[in-house]
């Protein structure tokens, strides 16, 4: 949970949370699940869900197994994650990647 | 205001240009381009850029978005393409890709 501001990168494996007030300012944060209140910029890779509430203002890139933005939040940047689209749309946008690192 | 609806059956395949709302149940590929309310219902699949004023989308699209007002990926939509508008709401159980450009 960011209540203050924080300038470096995060890696943490549970939930982040960046309260409305909080302020992030990095290269990378990485974390199982995503939820912003506050302001963000930097890129984001979680492994589940990244939020955005309606207080939220992240100008960065954003990749994760689901991405919500709700009314009100303001996002500039990439969205990433993946999917499956029916045949005739070209598959899916899954690309080819080497298998995961084991986790320590 | 009357809206131009394009049927579950209906497969489009060029450019649609209207004043109306639009709403697609079928397929469109090409271009789709409208002043009001677009709205892709669940089921439709559209490979076009699509411009509007409002844009409400539940169903399969891949392509570019542009809104003057604003753009809501709905629960069940699944969306490749950069979305272009000054309000812009992903909901939980839409899939998304691409660019989130809200600097308008």
């Amino acid at each position: 949970m960011v209540e203050g501001q924080i300038e470096g990168d995060l890696t943490l494996r549970g939930h982040l949370t960046v309260a409305e007030g909080g302020s992030v300012s990095c290269d990378a944060v990485e974390a199982e699940s995503v939820t912003i209140a506050g302001s963000l910029q930097g890129e984001v890779v979680a492994n589940g869900a990244v939020q955005l509430a309606a207080s939220a203002r992240v100008r960065g890139n954003l990749k994760g197994s689901a991405v919500t933005i709700a009314e009100g939040a303001r996002f500039s940047g990439r969205l990433d994650c993946a999917f499956e689209l029916p045949q005739e749309l070209g598959g899916s946008t899954r690309e080819a990647r080497p298998p995961a690192p084991a986790r320590r | 205001m009357a809206s131009t609806v394009i049927g579950a059956g209906i497969i489009i395949e060029g450019e649609i240009t209207t004043d109306e709302d639009v709403v697609v149940l079928g397929t469109v590929r090409g271009k789709l381009s409208a002043k009001e309310a677009v709205t892709i219902q669940a089921g439709a699949t559209v490979e076009a850029d699509v411009a509007g004023g409002a844009l409400a989308v539940a169903g399969t699209l891949t392509g570019n978005i542009t809104a003057g007002d604003r753009v809501d990926l709905q629960a069940g939509a699944r969306v490749v393409g950069n979305v272009k508008a000054a309000r812009v709401t992903i909901a939980d159980g839409a899939q998304f890709k691409g660019n989130v450009d809200m600097d308008v």
